[in-house]
């Protein structure tokens, strides 16, 4: 299963439930996957994606400082598991003594990417399920062609 | 540095309750919405579908081989007053009080080894994790002189509830 890269694109309100979905746009083409997630681990990102400044290091800082101490490195987050309609996530830490895996959420993941800039990477098999297509892309499964 | 207990959450404060010499002394924080609803599944041992940031942290610290030793309350330091704002009363339980708008600091101590470390920390994400943890939340004296409030012993929540 190939793992491809995928840069944030936007964050928006879903102007139906008002919920706070992250749009991932995959680096090479023009195929975006929404994510939908907590107001609060949105917050988390937008003060990373606009230049805001906080106080006190929130919770996604103090998990990075804590890599930091211990000699790590965040090589990236891999969005690589669906149930139900609930994404699951990767996030790879290396040390010196090679690279560890945890299991979290995408939206700990991708506060933490970017955070660390590393990359975010989706797998193959779920943007092929709920990936979506903009108008610079083909979709191969359209009618139209 | 005196060790208290994590007594209950009243969001948007979080009141840590004193023992011993401090058992009529308890210490309110704010704390934000999501910091409130990472800590009380924890100790009501209710299970929640997705694993939370504090959940990874402790992952984290345990996939490097490191053990939370406990978070330090450290320092209350006020902020300078905004134009226009205005202290807040707070009603907790059956005491009211003001709460000033200030930072709190706060560590979390982690040992790998026979290294200790300390990081920068939120109250809220140090007691987050130190709960995760079975740690011990020490506050310094002077927070507790400067922030504390006395109970008298009055008990919350209320033994009905």
């Amino acid at each position: 299963m190939a793992n491809i890269e995928m840069t944030i694109e936007s964050i928006r309100v879903n102007q139906v439930s008002h919920r706070r979905v992250v749009v991932l746009k995959e680096r090479e083409r023009e195929r975006y996957l929404d994510i939908s997630i907590e107001p609060t681990e949105v917050d988390a990102i937008v003060v990373k994606v606009q230049p805001f400044k906080m106080a006190r290091p929130l919770t996604h800082d103090l998990i990075c400082a804590v890599i930091g101490v211990f000699g790590g490195k965040v090589n990236g987050v891999v969005i690589d598991e669906v149930r139900g309609d609930t994404f699951f996530a990767k996030l790879m830490v290396a040390n010196k003594d090679g690279v560890m895996q945890f299991p979290c959420s995408p939206s700990d993941g991708m506060g933490l990417a970017i955070r660390t800039k590393a990359p975010i990477f989706v797998e193959s098999s779920i943007l092929d399920m709920f990936g979506l297509f903009g108008p610079g892309d083909t979709n191969p499964y359209s009618s139209k062609e | 540095m005196i060790e208290m207990d994590f007594g209950w959450i009243e969001w948007p404060t979080m009141v840590l309750k004193g023992k011993g010499k401090y058992k009529y002394k308890d210490l309110p924080i704010w704390i934000g919405r999501a910091e409130a609803e990472a800590i009380v599944p924890k100790k009501q041992s209710v299970k929640v579908p997705q694993s939370r940031a504090y959940d990874l942290l402790c992952r984290v610290i345990a996939g490097v081989g490191g053990k939370v030793n406990g978070v330090v309350i450290d320092e209350v330091r006020d902020n300078p007053p905004e134009l226009g704002a205005e202290y807040d009363l707070i009603l907790l339980g059956s005491l009211m009080f003001k709460l000033r708008d200030n930072t709190v600091l706060a560590r979390l101590l982690i040992a790998v080894g026979e290294k200790h470390i300390e990081v920068d920390c939120r109250p809220s994400d140090g007691i987050a994790v130190a709960i995760r943890a079975n740690a011990p939340i020490l506050v310094n004296e002077s927070v507790l002189d400067e922030s504390g409030i006395l109970t008298r012993g009055i008990p919350y929540p209320p033994p009905s509830l």
